[in-house]
């Protein structure tokens, strides 16, 4: 029997909607393809286990979330000897919902990894405070104080987004 | 709908179908084989990690001054500063909520308290705009330092982190931004002992040089706390001994207020969207200031997305200032496709140079996919030849057509560009190099860090 029986299957499944979290964590293209290639190999290497658990998607998305929390300092040291030279959007554009999504993309860019993992879990992935603490690993207090500093920051980093309505009610101060 | 989640999803459209499958199962596979040669892999790790710390030329600037241990190792010793360096309390508060807070290398909120003997306050106190900022650092090989904030008059136990990251040298904190939006505050912070100056009074002269008019702040602060009313264009630097040490520009410098020039290139085609957009972007507004768009023209782009793939506009302007120079900048538009169009921009594409009949810029060209190699040369519209020349030998050239032209060149770290006339005379020469880390705090005057 392949080892890897289903996972193929399971990757071409769901790589649309891992895809989509793994650059918005990055918000880079060849850092999501990475951080996916990442924490698939390590799907990949016990995946018999996590098919058997019966929730192998839960189990990836947690790999993805701590495997982009934890480049925290590494990626540092491996983005030093850059082989392209960066380029960046600009927001040039005055108005609807462009304007929006490049100045809050240059925004999430500025949130530390951990505030940007709980922004794409809320607000993304619509996870409850209890589903996105059960993803990374944290207290329920933990997310709600992450989730506070990140719009905060967000609302402080992108003035142009103030008007929006980010909060949600079960958000605690 | 939720405006946050809808914007969201519209960034994660960007993404594409990234095919690691395949690469997956290989890659675990492979790494099950080699579990074995573990240690060898972290010789190798260690070896490359110091490769990649001894790059030459990853920073701009002078000749360094001192190494980045010895820098950061200054700054953990220098004397806690702020107007809140005396009150004992507070700071044993402060370092008790950082010994609990700062998070760990994977960004984790420690499970035990760090040793509050290892917890050093670099910074504490109030500045302008109605803040209370911290800086505090837990020391160790990879110092992480933490930017903690709240309202003037906060005790430490209401400070909230703010971010933490690894300490590597002088700190500049410009995202304080008042409840308004309107006002924004800065704290920069090198080591005691260091001379701080400031200059809001750019000059940009024909030659290409920038001068300035400095200002020194209160001998041996090491620091700078301004707000929140800050004048565009400020710059602030830190000395040495007599040798610069750091310099920056205090605040972003873009600029979204439409100007009004003409349109017509130097070189290329009339690319007036590319070149509105790159002219009200440059920050000088000072009286007699003229936009010249030194080249532009059409220019294929390919957007992973789709959306913007086709043919889009390029263009280079420069707000050229009564003293001769000025500073420039280079923006792409994507093809758009009824959608709005994206711009982009890149490191190598925005500088300062002097008169432009006497200047030549060398660039990479702004890309939605991965950078190539193509080198943008825009010289005087005389110059019909240019040479790209490092260590003595010519390593590109290009015809010019009215000055500009475009030759394929791998990354170099440090090049000259010459521009010919067709009298075989050198009308403009000037600097290229891929070096740079992405804009830091500088947009047309770089950051430059001498460490």
């Amino acid at each position: 029997m392949d080892e890897y029986e289903g996972f193929r299957e399971f990757v071409r499944a769901r790589l649309a909607r891992l895809s989509r979290v793994a650059y918005l964590l990055t918000g880079d293209h060849t850092q999501a393809e990475d951080l996916l290639q990442s924490a698939l190999v390590k799907v990949a290497a016990r995946w018999r286990r996590v098919a058997a658990a019966g929730d192998p998607e839960a189990y990836v998305k947690k790999i993805i979330y701590h495997e982009h929390i934890s480049v925290w300092r590494r990626r540092r040291l491996v983005e030093w000897p850059m082989e392209r030279v960066p380029d960046r959007r600009s927001a040039h554009d005055e108005s609807g919902s462009v304007l929006l999504r490049m100045v809050l993309e240059q925004a999430l860019a500025k949130l530390t990894r951990r505030q940007r993992a709980v922004i794409v879990l809320r607000y993304f992935e619509d996870l409850s405070e209890a589903a996105a603490a059960d993803v990374l690993g944290c207290s329920v207090g933990t997310v709600k104080s992450q989730t506070n500093h990140a719009l905060k920051r967000l609302r402080v980093l992108a003035p142009e987004l103030a008007d929006l309505r980010w909060e949600r009610t079960e958000v605690g101060s | 709908m939720n405006a946050l989640k809808h914007a969201l999803g519209e960034i994660a459209e960007e993404a594409k179908l990234y095919e690691v499958t395949e690469r997956a199962v290989r890659g675990g596979r492979r790494r099950r084989r080699v579990a074995r040669l573990a240690p060898a892999a972290v010789a190798l790790a260690v070896a490359v990690g110091l490769l990649a710390a001894g790059m030459p030329g990853q920073r701009t600037g002078p000749d360094r001054v001192a190494s980045p241990p010895a820098l950061v190792a200054e700054l953990l010793n220098s004397s806690t500063r702020g107007s809140l360096a005396p009150d004992e309390s507070f700071l044993a508060e402060l370092k008790d909520k950082a010994a609990r807070e700062v998070p760990t290398a994977d960004g984790r909120k420690p499970e035990v308290p760090w040793n509050p003997a290892r917890v050093r306050v670099l910074f504490a106190g109030d500045v302008p705009g109605g803040f209370r900022v911290a800086l505090v650092v837990v020391t160790g090989a990879h110092p992480v330092l933490s930017k903690l904030s709240g309202p003037a008059g906060a005790p430490a136990s209401r400070l909230q982190l703010w971010e933490s990251d690894e300490l590597r040298g002088p700190i500049l904190w410009n995202e304080l931004l008042t409840d308004d939006g309107a006002g924004r505050s800065v704290l920069v912070l090198g080591p005691v002992g260091s001379q701080v100056e400031v200059s809001g009074d750019p000059h940009y002269l024909a030659d290409g040089s920038v001068r300035r008019t400095w200002t020194p702040e209160p001998a041996g602060s090491g620091y700078l706390v301004r707000g929140p009313n800050i004048p565009a264009g400020l710059r602030v630097r830190f000395n040495r001994d007599g040798a610069l040490l750091y310099e920056a520009d205090v605040t972003p410098s873009i600029n979204r207020t439409p100007v009004t020039f003409d349109p017509t290139p130097r070189a290329g085609r009339p690319a007036p969207v590319a070149a509105q957009e790159a002219a009200k972007s440059l920050r000088v507004t000072s009286p007699g200031v003229r936009y010249v768009v030194l080249w532009s023209d059409d220019l294929p782009v390919h957007d992973p997305n789709g959306d913007q793939t086709g043919i889009g506009t390029i263009a280079t302007v420069m707000a050229q200032t009564p003293d001769g120079g000025g500073p420039y900048t280079t923006f792409l538009v994507g093809a758009g496709h009824g959608e709005e169009p994206v711009v982009r921009d890149h490191p190598t594409g925005s500088g300062v140079i002097g008169d432009p009949d006497h200047s030549v810029i060398a660039m990479r060209l702004p890309s939605f996919d991965r950078q190539t190699d193509d080198l943008q040369i825009v010289a005087p519209p005389a110059a019909v030849r240019a040479e790209i020349v490092s260590g003595g030998a010519v390593i590109g050239s290009t015809v010019l057509n009215q000055g500009a032209g475009r030759l394929k060149l791998a990354r170099t770290e440090g090049a000259t560009v010459r521009a010919y006339d067709a009298a075989g005379s050198v009308v403009a020469q000037g600097r290229f190099t891929d070096d740079f880390d992405g804009w830091g705090y500088g947009r047309y005057e770089r950051e430059i860090r001498a460490w």
